[in-house]
């Protein structure tokens, strides 16, 4: 199975862009990360909607309690509430710069490989720093479908 | 673990080897109290060049290693790391916050009273870790100012670690090295937490008082909440509770069951990692025993052997006698004297330095002192003295123990940063009243 196959095309964060950018190009092309890249296109972090969610959406006192959380609380009103405010927020600080990267060569079974070893549902297809786009572990399943199904 | 006078093999380049344990002893101290380096690098690095420089053999140091407080520590880190999965601690402070309605008064009392219970049978770090987010819910939710309660609850995770053998590192060192039971830690300082801790919480409510109201909305929003929601696994509930029970009946039952305190926890470990994976499959099991032994504090673990050889060293040399004759020389080989100073001196170093390694070095000193008070039986009150200090001269500043750091990272990231110097201000002269109080039932107990 060729890599180009489940290859999903995806926009890339840069310098500037604000958490309301990010979260709309995950929204629109369907994934739960795209590549944070410099001014020359080179990949240099993640960008991902659990980043944002875990560092920025709620207080960490909010995620340990999680099962404590009453579901009329105010504490939650207020963190949806704050939810403009931080999307009028630059990505930046929420930037995480270890991510799973392979090269568009690689056989997809490696691919599968190196996703299941880092524990992780997608990974970036980096060409010379340069970003080619997102494998996914559900556009692997569905091309798996379309050949197997 | 101590006193072991074999031949001590050729130092390197001839030096003296009183002077390169000294040496090695004050650098790997100095760079763990400045925290460039991670305390079990800095601690392992220190005690493997005491063997390459010759001081010590591989031999002599691995005695120096006190597997009973290890194998104690790890066993309970075990226990509490599967204990904590099932959502016990979030349900007990909330369930206690409706028992006093949730008004912030009974609730500061409340979360600080089982935090100190659950500092005394589990572990201090554990408790503020996972109590300190539920307070910072309810307070958040109460649009109370959490600084009070956190605030109460580091002196109360640091007054209940106090009261057992298990409760604070400190204990389980001294017990080890001393040959004290889970019940002589019981009968000799448990006695006087609950007192320090009631005063310490009326000095609290009195000092925050005004900051102590909430609105009655918040607060019945906190009475509708179905604290059952916050237990995660039933299942695992029964199992923790019902290992966690043995252990504890255990350890109050270790003399007549001729059971060391290692050994216990261990089998209590095993026991619930047991439960924990027998209806599952290989991988299944595999995988939950290697997530739960990776919540084991290694470097904890790994400190403690670096800290053991290093003392090691310095008591092979002789150093830690000459210190313990200067001690008994200014103390004028008086008992009480000698106690008096080894809790203020223990309690104002804590407050400053990582009382693990103070005790680490005080215990060798401690023991060498029998001869002048007429035998180990003797040395009680002085095990006591260590104990009340270092543990309750955590309290003193924010970094004073690993429960307070702990509690300023949660409170941070919360927004509620938790001032050096404010939180100094309060705490510092809290906890020589601590001391004071402690000294007081020192006397009144053992020399009045």
């Amino acid at each position: 199975m060729k890599l180009e196959h489940v290859i999903i095309a995806t926009p890339v964060a840069r310098p500037g862009a604000t958490v309301r950018d990010v979260v709309r190009s995950c929204v629109e092309a369907g994934v739960r990360a795209i590549p944070y890249c410099d001014d020359q296109g080179h990949v240099i972090g993640l960008c991902s909607l659990k980043e944002i969610n875990r560092l920025a959406l709620l207080p960490d006192y909010m995620v340990e309690a999680a099962n404590a959380l009453g579901n009329n609380f105010h504490v939650l009103d207020e963190a949806e509430s704050r939810v403009r405010e931080l999307f009028d927020q630059p990505m930046a600080p929420f930037v995480r710069d270890t991510y799973v990267a392979i090269p568009s060569t690689a056989p997809l079974m490696k691919v599968v490989a190196i996703i299941s070893k880092h524990r992780t549902d997608y990974a970036f297809v980096i060409d010379d720093r340069h970003y080619r786009g997102l494998i996914t572990v559900y556009s692997i399943a569905k091309r798996m479908l379309e050949i197997g199904g | 673990m101590h006193g072991q006078h074999d031949v001590i093999s050729p130092v390197i380049f001839g030096w003296d080897p009183i002077w390169i344990s000294v040496v090695l002893f004050i650098a790997t101290y100095l760079v763990i109290i400045s925290e460039r380096l991670n305390r079990a690098v800095a601690a392992l690095l220190g005690a493997g060049l005491m063997i390459v420089s010759g001081v010590l053999t591989q031999e002599a140091a691995i005695r120096g290693i006190d597997f009973n407080t290890l194998g104690l520590l790890t066993g309970m880190m075990v226990i509490v790391a599967i204990t904590r999965r099932c959502g016990l601690f979030q349900y007990v402070a909330m369930w206690s916050a409706k028992r006093v309605r949730a008004h912030p008064g009974g609730l500061l009392v409340m979360l600080s009273a089982i935090t100190a219970l659950f500092s005394a049978l589990l572990d201090n770090v554990t408790t503020v870790l996972l109590i300190g987010p539920v307070t910072l819910l309810i307070t958040a939710e109460l649009e109370v100012n959490p600084y009070p309660f956190l605030f109460a609850e580091i002196f109360a995770s640091n007054l209940g670690g106090t009261a057992t053998l298990i409760g604070d590192p400190p204990n389980i060192m001294i017990g080890s090295a001393a040959g004290l039971t889970f019940n002589d830690f019981l009968l000799n300082l448990a006695p006087i937490i609950p007192p320090i801790l009631l005063i310490t919480l009326i000095i609290i409510y009195a000092i925050w008082r005004t900051s102590l109201r909430a609105e009655e909305g918040a607060r019945q929003r906190i009475m509708a909440f179905d604290e059952r929601k916050a237990i995660t696994d039933v299942r695992l509930l029964k199992q923790a509770l019902s290992v966690l029970s043995l252990v504890l009946l255990s350890f109050l039952f270790a003399h007549p069951l001729h059971l060391e305190p290692a050994t216990i926890a261990m089998f209590g470990a095993a026991a619930l990692l047991l439960l924990d994976i027998y209806s599952h499959g290989a991988q299944h099991q595999s995988e939950t025993v290697q997530r739960t032994l990776s919540e084991v504090e290694w470097v904890t673990i790994f400190f403690f052997v670096g800290l053991f050889i290093l003392v090691q060293g310095l008591e092979r040399t002789g150093v830690l006698e000459v210190l313990a004759r200067a001690v008994l020389s200014l103390t004028e080989g008086d008992r009480s004297t000698t106690a008096f100073a080894i809790l203020w001196i223990s309690a104002i170093a804590s407050a400053v330095v990582d009382n693990i390694p103070f005790v680490a070095t005080m215990i060798p000193i401690i023991e060498s002192m029998a001869s002048t008070f007429g035998g180990d039986a003797h040395l009680n009150p002085l095990w006591w003295s260590l104990a009340l200090g270092a543990c309750l001269g955590g309290n003193g500043s924010i970094i004073g123990a690993s429960a307070n750091v702990i509690a300023a990272g949660l409170a941070e990231r919360a927004g509620h940063p938790i001032p050096f110097m404010g939180f100094l201000r309060i705490a510092f002269p809290l906890m020589l009243l601590s001391i004071l109080l402690a000294n007081i039932y020192l006397y009144l107990r053992y020399f009045g």
